[in-house]
């Protein structure tokens, strides 16, 4: 590889930011595309300068690192920074990703960076960070909150805002008081993560607010519709009805 | 299942503790004229064998009935009718197999059991079986002592591990990491600060190390918050700021040790270290000749995820006060307009600012 690595260095500490910057600027073959003090900027930056590496610390305000890689919506490859979090921990060992220990010495950044090197030659996928995510965190409860990406910005969307979700081919659509989020992720990735009592699959496409429903029609046999409160139909399968009936 | 019949080993070692008893048996038969000594061992060996089986018939009414319970007479009348009991099903026995011997030839003329026989046997049977329930009352107690030792054990294992985690936990191993990467870096930079940062991470250590479990006054307790915020403040810049509205007169208020601490940590991790601008920790006490009130509040983002460990720190500060207090303390905690506040109430004891106003007075 003759071609200059071209890095995002992600941490909210400045003296943290300070010591990597160093370390990167004596590495030959390096170059910090950006510097981030937060996740946000972390994913405006990544949308902007498209850089090769991104190198990410985990405890973070807003958004973690965690929530970064989830925004990413391609692969990057990463290394993880962090001082000490156990689950963190087990989950990178378990999904062979790089990552660094606080304090680390320029010798160990510098085989992080050739492993990636290595890892971007070969055109080899990241290992499955999504994995890694959930794995990362198994005790996070239900989503509070859903982010979606919108061009270089982030936007925070609380579940309580959302009337129903729908999928759309590899992504969903957030419909939030008549506007809609598109987010690359699954229906039932995000079903999963959401609070069953209130968020139910009401049709293999749809999840629905419980909140939000104002009223349920018969449309054919076995096929009924939701009206929402703000006079959305959403279609309502019989399994998603009988889901729904549990908790009506 | 019976232990005996549990394991192979314990089964044979057992029967084999039942051979005396045979020759004992054959003994008092041919001594009692009841024919010769191979006809008597004849007779005693299957005798002994299935009485040695009904003996172990005994277990179950000692589990079921401890000794030292409440109702020892019961259980004592209950082994002493189960004995009795035993030994005519073993007289019974006796009977059925002496039938059997008159009518095998070998044996025709002898075998008739007498009064005398079914007497030796009947006690015989009585005292077996009574020794029988006092073996197994001997071995429920030594099993109850292992138990005990067992659960000694297991309770100390527990402290142990509860006294390492309140290490850990003291130590802070994210702070202290997070810490020595900012010397790292400062070392470079800003030599001094890196010098001036490892000697207040010293001092926050050892702090931390002197630290005992008994009460100290709040200025010690507010010293050692206020190393650790230095050390924080390396790291955090001008994110993080600290205000503080403590009333002197309570600063010689005893305290538990690490009363403020866990307070003002959550205040950094739940709301400093939340914020991408940072913000204020303002901690706060004010005393009144019966009462301590100290309060940490911090800035907290309104749309922050919800974080695991949340309230952990809280808990603990609410556990240890209830140990020391009671429920002459209080901790509240709520949130209103993006600050949350943390306030604990404590009854005040002994105070080290009043001992020393009266010393003044005296002059």
């Amino acid at each position: 590889m003759t071609d200059e690595l071209r890095v995002v260095m992600v941490d909210d500490e400045a003296p943290a930011r300070r010591l990597l910057r160093e370390y990167l600027e004596d590495t030959p073959g390096v170059s910090i595309v950006a510097e981030c003090g937060n996740g946000f900027e972390a994913v405006k930056a990544v949308a902007e300068n498209e850089p090769d590496l991104m190198l990410l610390d985990i405890q973070m305000p807003k958004l973690d690192g965690f929530e970064v890689v989830e925004l990413l919506e391609r692969d990057l490859p990463i290394i993880f920074i962090t001082a000490h979090d156990e689950h963190a921990l087990r989950a990178f060992e378990v999904h062979a990703v790089d990552y660094l220990l606080k304090p680390y010495s320029a010798e160990r950044l510098r085989e992080a960076l050739d492993r990636a090197r290595d890892r971007i030659g070969r055109g080899e996928a990241s290992p499955a960070l999504d994995e890694l995510v959930s794995a990362a965190r198994p005790d996070w409860g239900t989503l509070a909150r859903i982010l979606v990406r919108d061009g270089s910005d982030v936007r925070v969307i609380p579940a309580d805002d959302v009337d129903y979700i729908e999928a759309r081919d590899d992504a969903v659509a957030i419909h939030v008081g008549g506007a809609s989020h598109l987010k690359a992720q699954r229906l039932s990735t995000l079903e999963e993560r959401l609070d069953p009592k209130r968020f139910i699959r009401v049709h293999r496409s749809f999840i629905l607010n419980i909140d939000r429903l104002r009223s349920i029609e018969l449309y054919a046999k076995d096929s009924r519709i939701a009206i929402l409160e703000d006079g959305t139909k959403v279609p309502v399968s019989r399994s998603g009805y009988s889901r729904l009936r549990v908790l009506l | 299942m019976h232990p005996i019949l549990a394991s192979r080993r314990n089964l044979v070692l057992y029967l084999m503790a039942w051979l005396p008893v045979v020759a004992v048996l054959a003994a008092a038969l041919v001594m009692t004229g009841w024919g010769g000594w191979k006809q008597a061992l004849a007779f005693s060996f299957p005798m002994v064998v299935i009485y040695a089986f009904l003996c172990l018939s005994a277990w179950y009414p000692c589990r079921a009935m401890p000794l030292g319970g409440e109702r020892a007479e019961i259980a004592l009348l209950t082994h002493f009718a189960t004995a009795a009991l035993s030994a005519a099903l073993w007289v019974g026995m006796a009977w059925a197999l002496a039938e059997g011997f008159k009518r095998s030839t070998g044996y025709a003329e002898t075998a008739d059991l007498t009064a005398e026989h079914t007497g030796i046997i009947f006690i015989a049977g009585l005292l077996l079986y009574l020794l029988s329930v006092a073996i197994h009352y001997l071995f429920a107690a030594a099993e109850a002592s292992r138990e005990a030792e067992r659960r000694a054990l297991e309770a100390e294992v527990a402290a142990r591990d509860a006294e390492l985690q309140a290490l850990k936990a003291q130590l802070n191993p994210h702070f202290l990491f997070n810490s020595l990467n900012s010397v790292a870096s400062l070392a470079v930079t800003d030599p001094a600060g890196a010098r001036d940062m490892c000697i207040q991470l010293g001092d926050y250590l050892r702090g931390t190390l002197k630290r005992g479990s008994s009460p100290q006054p709040l200025e010690d307790e507010l010293a050692q918050v206020r190393r650790f915020l230095r050390v924080e403040s390396v790291r955090y810049g001008d994110r993080l700021r600290v205000v503080e509205e403590i009333d002197e007169r309570c600063l010689g208020v005893k305290v538990p040790p690490l009363l403020l601490q866990p307070l003002v940590e959550n205040a950094l991790k739940h709301g400093i270290a939340e914020l991408v601008d940072g913000g204020e920790i303002r901690i706060g006490a004010r005393c009144s000749s019966e009462l301590l009130t100290v309060w940490v509040e911090n800035p907290v983002d309104a749309e922050a995820r919800p974080k695991t460990g949340t309230g952990v720190g809280l808990a603990n500060v609410r556990h240890r006060l209830e140990n020391v207090f009671g429920d002459e303390a209080r901790l509240r905690s709520g949130r209103s307009g993006g600050i949350f506040r943390a306030e604990v109430v404590i009854p005040v004891g002994e105070r080290k600012g009043d001992a020393e106003q009266k010393d003044g007075s005296d002059d």
